[in-house]
């Protein structure tokens, strides 16, 4: 036992030294970019997999895992990691899609112009990993601060791998900075902290009981800005959907499984759980924001046209999704009913852990899609599904679990969500019950139009017939992509038709939140979702299974059965000829959304006539929408600090004797201020 | 009587610092640098014999021979080489400058005596003139324009913190005094060799020309 335990305590700096020690050798394999991306793909397998292994310990035992990293002699400073049971729910997510996406990296790297870049990208990939890790198990300030500064420094660096475009460019800077700004804000609150709790590690700074009234809020409002910037809530999302496309499709995958979850695990651990018991107020504000992110993210994912700007929109309607469930939960816990609270906090986690798995399915096939057509625009893709079956098949899964269809993932998390808001609103007395059949309805809007957004995803990328030269030759991805892809896809089915399986110990790690376990009949087996204390429906997806696959047989039978003749005809094409430039655009698709939901898009749209007025040889079509929050919140900003730059420049006026006169008047200052203070 | 002594030294490192102030010529002005480095030495040669400190021996022996020789002989030699006597223009004129450096010292003064329960008597003293010489090292750098001058209002910065440290501390250890003495020669011998350069390029070594390197 004792063995085992300190075994089990040396998993987690053993993963973070094989991802140095990965990263370090595949810069050094530079020149050799096979080998290269074989050390440092294979060294993330093996630390994910360990970092996975505490994880599962974690949540097997309940107890934390904890110990030193490094010790600092002269300062008496010691970095030191905890695996507590939210820790180890986040790190298995993070393990769960890293190892997937480090077998993908191989071939995908290997097989496309990404391969000179192998060094950058191991490295990085590696130090994203581990950043990552060392973010959701961190221990003290120090550590949790240097952890998350490296974790958005590698992954803006990995977002410019493509740094001869300068759009990449741009969206790694757009990305370095907000992502500042928000780290900014998480420096101010975690130094308030520490100073009032005269230390800096976690189990001091986050009692609970250090801050009060107008400090608590404003604290509050500093880690959701801190947080809400990495997790792409709404006003703040503007780098993420520049971002995830710029960067290699697996790091998309990873970015948008994971990085964005790391913010959402700070408002879980601070904002909601490491201030006190949250208020009413607060848990008001992050269900509000997770609705408004989910509508928005999924109303301007159905506008892209561009594949991967489609799905890091639709990460932010999922982040909206998960706030939603952790706002209900904040509510149920100021409202003092623990229980419901742990229901919502699983449900959101239970989301978080979905949609790491479908989304990042979804990003690699992405990944594979645009290396086989060479474009990421939509309107340049069709009729893939004959020549890319597996990837199609897979890229089905994915949307379909997204689109919150049942047997598959998504629909168990969410369907979980609205009992959650349902029961919220049977316990709560008063009129601010109202909140949740709200938050529900936009709950539902929300999963309905991501279904239309995958529709189109799926229909215009994979159905009827190529629209380019590059989906015409397109062929299947290597089977190195199309396993991990199966892998996750695999995920997204059983933990549909299992959902009990994983949600055992995402209660656990629920109630060691909120302090008190919901009911027992929540998790009574593996493949049903239960019904709740009050008398809602409960759902058994092994049923529905038997049932789906029976009504399948009996049709196949029946139809068999009649011997209807079977007649292979050509589409009817009106009578001309059927090419690919009368079938129905991405544009066209989502019309008839953007003109029902036209004030929020504002579309902007030109039509040019070329040639004679009445007989033009050609019609020119430009559509756009607007972009509200670039251009209603962040050029009037952008404006404001330059403005403000250039008064500054007064001051460096580039005189030696200036800046010599700023130094005494400041020394006189400081003296008179020192001096005057006894 | 040794504290009246030590008194007597920083008021004749004050008396050097004010004629600094007012002083055009270069030669002048280094000369009163090298006395008020002598009178440093001094002050540390008084307390160490009276608390019969040796190390405070060796760092008024290293004070009189690098600051008081050494560095005034190697100053002289770059303005011979340049050939420029005179500090021409100051940005303010000598009456005024004087004021203000008055001023300085009342702030100087003030500042001492609220500075530490411990400095009465000769420490007291001893601040006080080395908080107020800092400040009028600085004002000298912000006034002057001619890069010599400039390292000269350096060195009495760097005098007025030994001599802050000597009266608060009698005296720093002594490892420390003999880094910050070879730090000082270093800072000379390159600043020396960048007035060099500052002339060979712009035909002066007056800093307010730097500005044009502004982009």
């Amino acid at each position: 036992m004792d063995v085992s335990m300190a075994a089990s305590e040396n998993l987690v700096p053993l993963a973070l030294l094989v991802h140095l020690g990965a990263a370090a050798a595949a810069l050094a394999l530079f020149r050799v970019p096979r080998w290269c991306r074989r050390v440092a793909f294979t060294g993330a397998v093996v630390a994910s997999s360990l970092t996975t292994a505490a994880a599962v310990i974690v949540l097997a035992s309940g107890e934390p895992l904890r110990g030193p990293l490094l010790f600092h002699q002269a300062s008496g400073f010691t970095a030191s990691f905890a695996v507590a049971p939210l820790s180890a729910g986040f790190l298995l997510v993070l393990g769960l899609l890293a190892v997937p996406i480090a077998v993908y990296s191989l071939g995908y790297l290997g097989h496309g112009p990404l391969d000179r870049r192998s060094a950058w990208l191991g490295a990085g990939f590696n130090l994203l990993v581990g950043a990552m890790a060392l973010v959701f198990v961190a221990d003290d300030v120090l550590t949790f601060l240097f952890a998350w500064e490296l974790m958005s420094l590698s992954s803006a660096a990995l977002v410019a791998t493509e740094h001869e475009r300068s759009d990449s460019r741009r969206a790694a800077f757009t990305y370095v900075v907000m992502s500042h700004v928000g780290t900014g804000c998480l420096m101010a609150g975690f130094f308030v902290l520490a100073s009032l709790a005269g230390s800096i590690s976690f189990t001091a700074v986050l009692s609970g009981a250090l801050a009060f009234g107008g400090q608590r809020d404003l604290l509050f409002v500093l880690f959701l800005i801190g947080f809400g910037v990495k997790a792409g809530t709404v006003p703040l999302h503007v780098w993420l959907p520049d971002a995830h496309p710029a960067a290699p499709s697996s790091i998309s995958a990873l970015m948008s499984g994971v990085l964005v979850k790391t913010g959402v695990y700070g408002l879980f651990r601070v904002c909601a759980f490491g201030l006190g018991t949250p208020r009413w107020e607060w848990g008001l504000v992050i269900a509000s924001l997770g609705a408004l992110t989910a509508v928005l993210g999924v109303l301007y994912a159905l506008a892209q046209v561009d594949l991967k700007r489609l799905l890091a929109y639709s990460t932010i309607e999922n982040v909206g999704v998960i706030l939603l469930g952790l706002g209900a939960g904040m509510m149920a816990q100021a409202a003092g009913r623990g229980e419901l609270a742990a229901l919502g906090v699983a449900a959101s986690l239970f989301h978080a852990l979905n949609h790491a798995l479908f989304k990042g399915l979804l990003f690699l096939g992405a990944g594979g899609v645009v290396m086989a057509t060479g474009t990421r625009n939509l309107e340049r893709m069709g009729g893939l599904v004959r020549r890319m079956p597996r990837t199609a098949l897979l890229f089905l899964v994915g949307a379909a679990a997204l689109s919150g269809l049942p047997l598959l993932n998504g629909f168990a998390s969410e369907w979980l969500l609205f009992q959650v808001l349902l029961l919220l609103f049977q316990a709560t007395p008063d009129l601010s019950r109202l909140v949740f059949p709200v938050a529900g309805a936009l709950l539902a809007l929300t999963t309905a139009l991501a279904a239309t957004a995958f529709v189109k995803a799926f229909g215009i990328a994979f159905l009827a017939l190529p629209r380019s030269e590059g989906a015409r030759l397109a062929h299947d991805s290597p089977r190195s992509m199309l396993w991990p892809q199966a892998v996750l896809a695999a995920g997204c089915i059983t933990i549909g038709v299992a959902p009990g399986l994983v949600l055992q110990p995402i209660l656990g790690v629920a109630a060691s939140l909120t302090e008190s376990a919901p009911g027992a009949q929540w998790a009574s087996g593996a493949f049903r979702l239960s019904p709740g204390p009050g008398h809602f429906d409960h759902f058994e997806p092994w049923a529905l299974a038997v049932a789906v696959l029976l009504g399948l047989g009996l049709a196949a039978g029946l139809s068999r059965r009649a011997g209807y003749a079977v007649r292979t005809a050509p589409t009817w094409g009106c009578g001309g000829e059927l090419s690919a430039a009368t079938e129905y655009t991405a544009t066209a698709f989502a019309k008839p959304l953007m003109m029902v939901f036209r004030s929020v898009y504002r579309p902007t749209r030109k039509v040019e006539l070329v040639g004679e007025p009445h007989f033009p040889s050609e019609v020119k079509y430009q559509a756009g929408i607007e972009p509200t929050f670039e251009r209603f919140i962040y050029q009037p900003l952008m404006r404001g600090v330059m403005a403000a730059a250039e008064r500054m420049r007064v001051i460096q006026a580039g005189s030696l004797h200036a800046y010599l006169a700023y130094v005494l008047v400041l020394g006189i200052a400081v003296l008179i201020w020192l001096g005057g203070g006894r | 009587m040794s504290q009246d002594l030590v008194v007597l030294c920083a008021a004749g490192m004050l008396v050097t610092a004010y004629l600094m102030v007012g002083q055009k010529a270069l030669f002048t002005a280094i000369r009163l640098y090298a006395i008020q480095s002598v009178l440093l030495g001094g002050v540390a040669l008084v307390m160490g014999l009276a608390g019969h400190n040796a190390h405070l021996l060796a760092s008024a022996a290293l004070t009189i021979g690098l600051k008081g020789l050494l560095i005034p002989w190697f100053l002289m030699r770059v303005i011979d080489r340049i050939g420029i006597r005179r500090e021409i223009e100051p940005f303010l004129n000598v009456p005024s400058s004087l004021l203000i450096c008055l001023g300085l010292t009342v702030v100087g003064y003030r500042v001492s005596t609220r500075l530490a329960d411990g400095a009465q008597g000769a420490a007291h003293h001893v601040i006080g003139v080395s908080l107020s010489m800092l400040l009028m090292g600085l004002f000298l750098m912000v006034t002057r324009r001619k890069a010599v001058t400039q390292i000269l209002a350096l060195l009495t910065v760097e005098n007025s913190v030994f001599l802050v440290a000597l009266g608060a501390t009698s005296g720093m250890p002594l490892i420390v005094e003999l880094g910050i003495s070879f730090d000082v020669i270093v800072a000379v011998l390159v600043l020396g060799v960048l007035v060099h350069r500052i002339v060979d390029r712009f035909d002066s070594m007056d800093v307010s020309r730097l500005s044009k390197l502004k982009g």
